[in-house]
């Protein structure tokens, strides 16, 4: 493992804090302008974070949940964020996710600044580019596993079946089920059917086995290893489980805030490989 | 403090929106106990205290003409407390600034001071001197609505005389607490009638009745049967023409009071019970829902030790507090309305004192009332809490279960959009709540439609009654029956154009064991101001044989067509006939009979002879018209039609804003409070799936129709289930009012009940509006981190 410059945390030389020197995020030269947003058009790079920095004021305590967070995240690619409660990480991932704004730095999603878009874009945005998964599934309970994923496909502009979604994540037999008739690892792969049934570009997976066991837990993952392997989509995980870093290509750690430690793993292991 | 109590004072305020919602509801029942229940107790303290205090006679009766001395041998009828002699005579009265002709009826009373029965109350001014023999105590509803007061004159035509009378006082009586014109029925324009008091040798003179009367009032003796002192009075009157004794029941102004309090002590005691059932129903779900959410909570406090009668007391004082709010909410406006409404009642019946005193009565029902609702709607979320098991409470519940609709077990599933799917499946896993919700819904649409029929329907009744049945413009009256030449002679004057005669007969029809004092009107073969309607509006002529009644008079005899009924004529010493019923006619007001004029000439033995006249006038040339009436002697009285229907009108008009006021007022708090109640238990309970769907990028709209389309389904259902409560109530209502004196059409009109229905889709959106403001502020991230 090596420390890897795609991050730039507070920890980083000051050089890097404006360059693209050893990104594989390349081009955000100020030349090659983009009509909505001059100085990025990354085709390769999903997401750019530029000193995002979250304060949450809440009566009179200040919380810096996010200090400076400077982060490209390649097209294609499956990261790993780890981190103990309160680090952070899901901060994070909700900004990255469109659920919430930075209070300070630019976020681009594909050149995009998801930092100054209004709730009505990110809306839009959430809809046409984001899978979400949730720690606790949060299916509807009164629709099947197949009207579940089929709720999202109605509203994407391109999306699979949600047969062929289910099918992916494993399902294809529980596709007429209620949630309260499906086990925990199996509502979460519903879950993870519904996040991907639209293609979306980037899938957002918040402690996707935290409330499931261990064996379960494996299948979820390797659920979500297939979409990035088979679809190419760029997937987020974080988890406070340094054992599933393993599958990734790359990992950070985020502390108090900072992302602390960054490294790309040579080889991706395969969930059947995991153990913790 | 203990901590309970602050547990139960913050849950209060952070579910004020619920609480006040539902206080909003119990504080309308109560509202409606305290004002209407109130009232009615008012109007029956202020009746039973005026006619002790004025010694409101039991037994009245009319007759032609009887000596001084038969007073005493009335006296001698056994049962009979008191007798009243007096002279009464109908008067046509000029008022100033008046162009429409104004009647009288003029009551005798002693120069000396008060009679013995139905004393009078002067409200300003001062008995009649004993000397002054033009000098009048006149009714107070008739002197303020032409501006008359004391030290006034009005002039009068007095047996055919005009004379000038000046008005030494304005006073009231109980036997006109309701001044109405016994001609006219209780529709009557008050600047047209009023009654007026002479003194005895004053009115003596000017009727050519000195020593002589022709109207009694008789007081009953306590335990006397009603019944037997009226045959013995007319046993004596007969041979006087009397026109038969009655008692209370048929003397209009009593009868009008007695049905008013009658009819509404009816909507007294059901209207509270349905704002409280359905405050028991949502705080039923309100209570089953916070139980459930705080299922942990309850456990914990079980755990260290809390008693199950301690959780239990708990949430009962939960839904205490917002009954008590209510009550006491209820009370106060109760009173100021209910204060309101008796000075309404002021209005129309005149008491000495009308004050509003409800007593302890309806507010210690409102209180009982109340608490029981609170303890209904509280008592199963109550129980569950308590006999939650603590180990139990503090597991999470099961996930909520579903099943296919029923429209998807028909196949018809492909019909249906997922969103769609989820909204009916919440509506048809708890069909129960669904159900109660849309009975809200329903009744606040049937109290705006009582309302709104209601009202459709008196309009509807002066529609047929004036429009289809009377078609005259005025009808005008004799002095004394006359030759129907008088009639043809009345078409001399400029702006008549048509005149119809009628003759009118008091008689007493008796069938069996019953009978009815009624007038038996005769009319020209083939009228046409006055053409016979059935149920449907359709006129046809009268039958050349035979008599007619009203179905409501055919009824109450017993009789249909084909059967024959005994005539006593009441102004021929009580001679008697019989006569068959020819056809029965349906009218809106009164009871009647009528006979062709020819047919009711021979029945009488005499040439024909009119009463008075029907006519049709010119438009435009009324006041006219009215002044050449005025000055014929031989013309009793005129009344206009058109003048009393519009009186009427203006009079709906001003109710109807008043009754819709508080009708919407009522209709929307139950519609808002089930509406609102429903959408935020709904809120409460999917709040963190709708809010993952925003996650998963649902726009706010989208997410809001699939929290708001469970309570559009709701509404909707609550529609059609309102038309059918709103027109079934009225129907009953309606027939309540069927009375002798009048009745009502069911006037069910498409309008009014999409004017119903929008209004209450109005107030439900807007409920729904404020629960989304919710919806939108939802916290997207919490949802990822928790769990329910």
């Amino acid at each position: 493992m090596r420390a890897h410059p795609y991050w730039r945390g507070t920890l980083a030389p000051p050089t890097l804090l404006n360059g693209n020197s050893g990104g594989v995020c390349v081009s955000d030269d100020l030349n090659d302008v983009d009509p909505i947003l001059p100085g990025l058009t990354d085709e390769e790079c999903v997401f750019r974070t530029r000193d995002v920095h979250k304060i949450y004021v809440t009566g009179e305590v200040q919380v810096h949940a996010l200090r400076s967070i400077d982060l490209d995240v390649p097209a294609g690619q499956l990261m790993v964020m780890l981190g103990a409660s309160g680090s952070g990480k899901s901060t994070l991932l909700n900004i990255l996710g469109g659920l919430d704004v930075p209070t300070g730095g630019t976020v681009l999603f594909r050149g995009v600044d998801l930092s100054t878009a209004d709730e009505r874009a990110r809306t839009r945005y959430r809809r046409e580019r984001v899978g979400f998964v949730f720690q606790f599934y949060n299916l509807i309970p009164s629709l099947t596993a197949r009207e579940n994923v089929a709720l999202v496909t109605e509203i994407a502009t391109s999306p699979m079946e949600p047969a062929e979604a289910l099918r992916r994540t494993g399902l294809p037999d529980r596709m007429d089920h209620f949630p309260s008739q499906l086990s925990g690892g199996e509502q979460q792969r519903v879950a993870i059917a519904r996040a991907i049934a639209k293609r979306p570009d980037v899938l957002l997976c918040d402690e996707p086995t935290g409330a499931l066991d261990y064996e379960t837990g494996k299948l979820v993952l390797d659920a979500v290893a297939r979409v990035n392997e088979e679809l190419g989509t760029t997937v987020i995980i974080i988890t406070h489980n340094v054992a599933i870093g393993a599958m990734a290509d790359r990992v950070i750690r985020l502390s108090s805030g900072h992302i602390v430690e960054a490294w790309d793993n040579e080889r991706r292991a395969a969930t059947s490989e995991l153990s913790w | 403090m203990r901590m309970l109590d602050r547990k139960l004072l913050r849950d209060t305020w952070r579910l004020r929106g619920q609480m006040l919602s539902i206080a909003a509801i119990v504080a309308a029942g109560i509202l409606s106990v305290i004002t209407l229940q109130g009232t009615l107790r008012s109007l029956e303290l202020a009746r039973e205290d005026y006619y002790r205090e004025y010694r409101f006679a039991d037994v009245f009766a009319t007759l032609d003409r009887a000596p001084e001395g038969v007073a005493r041998r009335l006296e001698a009828v056994p049962g009979v407390a008191a007798v009243e002699t007096r002279i009464t005579s109908l008067v046509v009265l000029q008022v100033p600034g008046l162009d429409l002709p104004a009647t009288g009826r003029i009551v005798s009373v002693p120069e000396t001071g008060q009679p013995g029965l139905n004393r009078l109350h002067v409200r300003e001014g001062r008995w009649i001197a004993p000397d002054a023999h033009d000098e009048v105590l006149l009714s107070e509803q008739f002197a303020k609505a032409n501006g008359l007061s004391a030290g006034d004159t009005l002039r009068a035509v007095v047996n055919g005389r005009l004379r000038t009378l000046h008005i030494a006082g304005i006073a009231i009586s109980p036997e006109f607490v309701y001044e109405v014109d016994p001609a006219s029925g209780f529709l009557s324009d008050e600047r047209l009638f009023g009654v007026l008091w002479l003194g005895r040798e004053a009115l003596e003179a000017a009727e050519d009745m000195a020593g002589a009367f022709n109207d009694v009032a008789v007081r009953l003796a306590p335990g006397a049967s009603e019944r037997r002192v009226l045959a013995g009075i007319d046993g004596v009157l007969d041979a006087y023409g009397g026109l038969g004794s009655h008692g209370r029941r048929d003397q209009i102004s009593a009868r009008l009071l007695d049905d008013e309090i009658a009819q509404n002590r009816a909507t007294a005691a059901v209207i509270p019970f349905v704002f409280l059932g359905i405050a028991a129903f949502l705080l039923n779900i309100v209570l089953l829902r916070l139980t459930s959410l705080e299922r942990d909570q309850i456990g914990t406090l079980k755990a260290f030790g809390y008693s199950d009668a301690d959780i239990g007391l708990h949430y009962l004082r939960l839904a205490g507090t917002a009954v008590a709010l209510g009550t006491v909410l209820g009370i106060g406006a109760g009173m100021w309305l209910g204060s309101a409404y008796t000075d309404l009642y002021a209005r129309y019946f005149r008491f000495p004192v009308l004050e509003y005193r409800p007593g302890w009565v309806p507010a210690a029902t409102a209180i009982a009332v109340s608490a029981a609702a609170a303890l209904a709607g509280a008592w199963s979320a109550v129980r569950r809490a308590a006999r939650l098991q603590p180990a139990e409470a503090m597991r999470a519940e099961a996930p909520a279960e579903f099943r296919p609709l029923i429209v998807e077990r028909w196949g018809l599933h492909h019909l249906l959009s997922p969103a769609q799917r989820m909204v009916l499946r919440n509506v048809e896993r708890r069909p129960a709540r669904a159900f109660v919700s849309a009975l809200g819904v329903a009744f606040s649409i049937a109290i705006l439609l009582i309302g709104m029929v209601l009202l459709d329907s008196v309009y509807g009744m002066v529609d047929v009654q004036f429009r289809t049945i009377q078609r005259e413009d005025a009808s005008t009256s004799f002095t004394r029956p006359a030759d129907p030449r008088a009639v043809r002679e009345l078409l001399r004057v400029p702006g008549i154009v048509e005149a119809e005669a009628y003759r009118m007969v008091p008689v007493r029809l008796t069938s069996g064991h019953r009978t009815r004092l009624v007038a038996v009107t005769g009319l020209e073969h083939g009228s046409r101001l006055r053409p016979m309607t059935d149920g449907e509006g359709r006129t046809y002529p009268l039958p050349a044989g035979g008599i007619v009644l009203s179905r409501r008079l055919a009824l109450n005899l017993g009789v249909a067509p084909g059967d024959v009924l005994r005539i006593e004529l009441m102004d021929r010493g009580g001679a008697v006939r019989h006569a068959t019923v020819a056809a029965l006619v349906d009218e809106m007001i009164g009871v009647n009979a009528y006979m062709e004029a020819a047919e009711l000439g021979r029945l009488l033995g005499e040439l024909p002879q009119v009463s008075g006249a029907w006519l049709r006038i010119r438009r435009g040339e009324e006041a006219s018209v009215y002044a050449a009436l005025r000055e014929r002697p031989a013309v009793a009285g005129t009344v206009s039609k058109s003048a009393m229907v519009r009186a009427f009108e203006d009079q709906m008009a001003e109710s109807l804003a008043i009754t819709m006021t508080i009708l919407v007022t009522l209709a929307g708090i139950l519609a808002v409070g089930v509406i609102y109640n429903g959408a935020r238990i709904a809120l409460s309970e999917r709040g963190r799936e709708l809010a993952s769907l925003r996650v998963l990028g649902f726009t706010r709209a989208e997410v809001a129709a699939m929290l708001l389309g469970e309570q559009g389904i709701i509404t909707l259902l609550g529609l059609p289930i309102g038309a059918f409560l709103g027109a079934v109530m009225s129907a009953v209502i309606i027939r309540a009012y069927d009375t002798e004196m009048y009745r009502m059409p069911l006037v069910l009109r498409p309008t009014t009940f999409l004017t119903a229905a929008a209004l209450i889709v109005v107030v439900a959106a807007v409920a729904g509006l404020l629960v989304r403001r919710r919806l939108d502020r939802a916290d997207l991230i919490a949802v990822l981190k928790t769990r329910e």
